[in-house]
């Protein structure tokens, strides 16, 4: 296996504590980036080759370098750490064995887009998550490494952390922004884009939590050491979270590109009980499902795109040959259906309308046409709303049906659901 | 030289056209006539772009379509409103609107007002994808809000209503509840406060927020519309008043941006009842003991015999004449030249005196007030016509009783204000000092409790049943039309005037509204030079130089 960057001291004793970060070299990146102008840290990440981590995969530096220069206002970064996605659980070890590994991004993000603010807007379920990093914080106000002046440099920054309560939609930037400022989790219309209105109508940058625990790392080994672990357009290495029937489950840290079907087979140790695989969602429920015939190939965000899916937050769920396709869609379209927050038209019916022709497809009352009434739905939600929320539920509908289109014809023509409904 | 506002060029549809920058696409589009059909967006309010109907395709813009009501129209844009994504989007659009929103347009109030009816006609989907044996459509009670109905199950989530009582009424008092499809609009307490809530009954594109009031009392194709003048206090605010076998049924806001926007509150929308209900129909004068009905020539005759009675015996500076506020211009105009013609010692105004605190509109995008304390619609007509005496005004009305306890007054001309009731009157000094009246004559639309002293009384009638102007607390002459046919037997102010007057030989040169207009506009200082065609539609501001009393 490769070396380990970002998972480093997972694991290790006392892994959150800044004396044993500041033991492995902590903060010595900050400092560097913190002497250096803001603009040469942005060109730094550019030259990583940094994508973002939480799913869309926006180059990180090119997001920073659309942040207003000298316009005298309050500037802020905003952390993504409302992890919601199903079958994701990277953001979640991050806080929890590294904390002071984000911090150290969060700071160095915070000078190249000269903010003065940080938010970290935790999951409203991860509580645990939300304590260790609101010790670590008080770790580093008392050391001077966070509030005025900071690191002896005239650099002011301040972090707070807060909480929604578990809405899948706060993900989306500007929801998580509107739930920040204490308004309903929604998306806003965009323009204007957080770089122009963002928390409190004052620019704003949102990354991932993966994202900026990586930047650490790249200021501290330059931006070239970093592009040059993963691939072209893309550097730097992921954490692959893998479910599912496999033998070992569990969060990966690999470069990126590593081949699927090697992440599936060898890291995670295969199927469970010798099974057959029947098909992988590759990058959170929100991507586009894959056949077994199609994952020989570079878990990228290029690469995922030629076959049709996403690569997205890189949590790999992976599906037996016993499992019924139609159940494990009829519980991802529950998920879509409840989280829509109803706003935009095709969202808020559309979600809704998929769970209630798709369930009753399950529960063997469908009719054929229901078939292609579910992928003109899909096709009618993709595209026309404010968030991807709506194409996150359409999209994986309309890969399920169409790859799998023979299971859902059984179900109407038996009648039932061949395994009972169960998922496997 | 005035700003120049800076051209762009932009393309609809293949077609360039010059526009002024800084417009939205969907402003654009409106401007020059092309139509995209929208139901969230409000030119008052915030955009949402949430309803998804005004999808638009841009070049250069993203390789998915955008929304027209939040997308800037920028320099060498092309915009596409009738490709087939975009037609399709919109059948989209409508049929997922259509999935849960019932069909009940026969009983439905909005039915003909309705922007979900239109586009489903313009744009919609031929067949319902709606599987009666599966499908059970979203089904919510109806539930009382205090002044209206609102009918969840009809509600689009376009969330007009919520972004009005926030950026314009001020008032927190609407919000989403839930979210997905179980998405509802409530209050948080179970009836409304606002004043102004209303108008999200009227902001609503469908049937989901009813007024109670208005609710199945007519259809709307069969409405009779007519533009008019709010009543209710001196705002003035811009109505149209829609009738229905001569009863009206409602009064909606229209658009007037100097005056008020599009909105009116609540309480004014509601009082029109007085114009139906309860109403004086023919002269009745006091020939002997009581009251009795007589033909109007009758009364005429007996007003003009009683008057110049008085005018031989005390003096013609013995009469006096009052006024009331909720008269037009012209018929103060033509009450005031009678006063003059009979020697009348008194004119003068008696203005309102119902004190409800002024609301103020918390908004940004409308820093106005839409409720004034002065609850009548012409006082600052009055004060122009010099009714008032000076800037201490209204002396004369208030010190009625003792002038007729000293003499000075011998007899009476009364117009619509019931005095015994009014808290600002000592109720059993005046009936003692209108005992000594001799003559007292009350004009009014309804029977007052004054009426019981008085010697005549001429019915007359209310503001939708004739032609005329008020002038608003911010002098804005405006006109109110008759929208309704007259009750019986009753006669506008105007006409009892001059014929009252022709029964003193006097010819005032004008009957009706327009010549009474035209000579106001002669005669009198405050309104020189105004023309009925400079009047129009939104009315026109008089230029005084006697200062306001406001």
């Amino acid at each position: 296996m490769s070396e380990l960057v970002l998972s480093k001291r997972f694991g290790k004793p006392d892994s959150q504590l800044l004396a044993t970060y500041l033991a492995d070299g902590g903060y010595e990146a900050a400092k560097k980036a913190l002497a250096m102008d803001p603009d040469a840290v942005i060109e730094e990440v550019k030259k990583a080759n940094l994508r973002g981590r939480g799913g869309a995969g926006f180059p990180a530096g090119i997001k920073w370098s659309f942040m207003p220069k000298d316009d005298g206002k309050t500037h802020f970064l905003c952390v993504n750490a409302d992890e919601g996605e199903p079958g994701t659980f990277k953001d979640r070890a991050l806080m929890r064995h590294d904390p002071h590994q984000l911090l150290e991004g969060i700071i160095i993000g915070c000078h190249a887009i000269r903010a003065d603010y940080a938010y970290i807007y935790v999951r409203g379920e991860m509580w645990e998550e939300k304590a260790i990093l609101e010790r670590a914080i008080g770790e580093l106000r008392e050391k001077n490494y966070l509030g005025q002046g900071i690191f002896g440099t005239q650099k002011n920054l301040h972090i707070a952390v807060c909480t929604g309560a578990g809405a899948y939609v706060c993900g989306e930037e500007t929801a998580m922004i509107n739930s920040i400022e204490g308004k309903r989790g929604e998306p806003r219309l965009k323009p204007p884009f957080p770089a122009q209105v963002g928390v409190f109508g004052l620019p704003t940058t949102v990354n991932n939590v993966e994202t900026l625990s990586n930047i650490p790392h790249i200021l501290k080994n330059g931006g070239d050491w970093f592009a040059g672990l993963g691939i072209e357009k893309d550097g730097g290495t992921r954490l692959f979270g893998v479910s599912g029937c496999v033998k070992k489950p569990g969060l990966y840290e690999l470069p990126q590109g590593t081949n699927l079907k090697y992440i599936i087979e060898e890291v995670a140790g295969g199927l469970l009980d010798g099974k057959t695989l029947k098909a992988v969602i590759p990058g959170g429920s929100s991507c586009p499902v894959l056949k077994p015939d199609e994952i020989d190939r570079p878990h990228s965000y290029d690469s995922m795109r030629d076959v049709g899916s996403m690569a997205g937050s890189a949590g790999i769920i992976v599906i037996p040959e016993d499992t019924c396709m139609v159940a494990a869609m009829t519980n991802l379209a529950h998920f879509y259906a409840h989280e829509s927050c109803g706003q935009c038209t095709p969202c808020r019916e559309g979600t809704h309308w998929l769970h209630l022709i798709i369930s009753r497809i399950e529960a063997g009352e469908g009719e054929m046409e229901d078939i292609d009434l579910l992928l003109e739905v899909c096709h009618n939600m993709m595209g026309t709303t404010i968030c991807p929320l709506s194409d996150a539920a359409a999209m994986p509908m309309e890969s399920f049906v169409t790859k799998f289109r023979d299971e859902f014809e059984e179900h109407i023509r038996l009648g039932r659901c061949p395994k009972n409904g169960q998922l496997s | 030289m005035s700003e120049t506002v800076k051209m762009i060029k932009a393309k609809f549809n293949d077609v360039e056209y010059e526009l002024p920058a800084g417009l939205t696409v969907l402003q654009a589009a409106q401007q020059i006539g092309v139509p995209i059909p929208y139901f969230c967006w409000h030119k008052h309010l915030s955009i949402s772009g949430n309803c998804r109907m005004c999808l638009v395709e841009t070049k250069p813009g993203p390789p998915k379509p955008v929304v027209a009501c939040g997308t800037p129209l920028n320099d060498g844009m092309e915009v596409f409103t009738e490709t087939d994504t975009i037609k399709n989007a919109r059948r989209a659009v409508l049929q997922f609107l259509l999935l849960n929103h019932p069909l009940d347009c026969p009983v439905c109030d909005e039915a003909y007002e309705c922007k979900l009816q239109d586009y489903t006609y313009a744009y919609g989907p031929e067949v319902s994808r709606f599987v009666p044996f599966h499908d059970k459509k979203r089904i919510y009670k109806r539930e009382d809000l205090g002044k209206m109905w609102v009918e969840m199950n009809r509600c689009i989530e376009c969330t007009r209503c919520v972004r009005f009582l926030k950026e314009v009424a001020g008032e927190y008092e609407l919000e989403r509840m839930h979210r997905g499809h179980n998405l509802k609009i409530h209050t948080y307490k179970q009836a409304f406060e606002s004043d102004f809530a209303l108008n999200a009954a009227d902001l609503c594109p469908v049937g989901a927020l009813e007024d109670k009031k208005y609710h199945f009392s007519a259809r709307n194709w069969d409405l009779i519309k007519v533009p008019s003048i709010c009543p209710s206090c001196s705002i003035g605010c811009n109505i149209e008043i829609h009738s229905l076998d001569g009863r009206i049924r409602r009064l909606l806001p229209r658009e007037n941006e100097a005056v008020n926007a599009c909105w009116m509150c609540d309480a004014g929308r509601h009082n029109f009842d007085f114009v139906a209900d309860n109403r004086l129909s023919g002269a009745q004068a006091r020939l002997d003991a009581d009251l009795e009905a007589v033909e109007l020539d009758a009364a005429l005759d007996f007003a003009h015999a009683k008057l110049e009675e008085v005018r031989s015996v005390h003096g013609g500076e013995t009469i006096g004449v009052l006024t009331s506020p909720w008269m037009t211009n012209e018929e103060l105009f033509a009450a005031k030249k009678l006063g003059t013609l009979l020697g009348a010692g008194k004119v003068g105004v008696l203005t309102g005196y119902n004190h409800r605190p002024v609301v103020p509109v918390m908004s940004d995008i409308l820093p106005k007030t839409l409720v004034s304390d002065d609850k009548s619609p012409n006082s600052t007509g009055a004060r122009l016509l010099n009714l008032t005496e000076g800037e201490e005004e209204f002396t004369f009305a208030h010190e009625l009783i003792t002038a007729i306890e000293d003499g000075k007054i011998k007899s009476l001309i009364l117009f619509h204000e019931d005095l015994l009731v009014r808290p600002d009157f000592d109720s059993t000094a005046l009936r003692k000092a209108l005992a000594l009246l001799d003559f007292l004559l009350v004009v009014s639309t309804r029977p007052l409790t004054v009426a019981a002293q008085a010697h005549l009384v001429l019915p007359a009638q209310t503001w939708a049943e004739k032609n005329g102007t008020f002038t608003n607390h911010g002098k804005r002459v405006q006109r109110i039309r008759k929208a309704v046919t007259p009750a019986q037997n009753t006669w506008d102010e105007l006409s009892l005037v001059t014929a009252l007057g022709r029964r003193f030989e006097a010819d005032f040169g004008y009957e009706t509204f327009k010549d009474a207009f035209a000579a106001m506009a002669a005669e009198e200082a405050a309104f020189a030079g105004l023309t009925l065609k400079g009047v129009g539609q939104l009315g026109t501001v008089v230029q005084t130089e006697k200062p306001s009393a406001d």
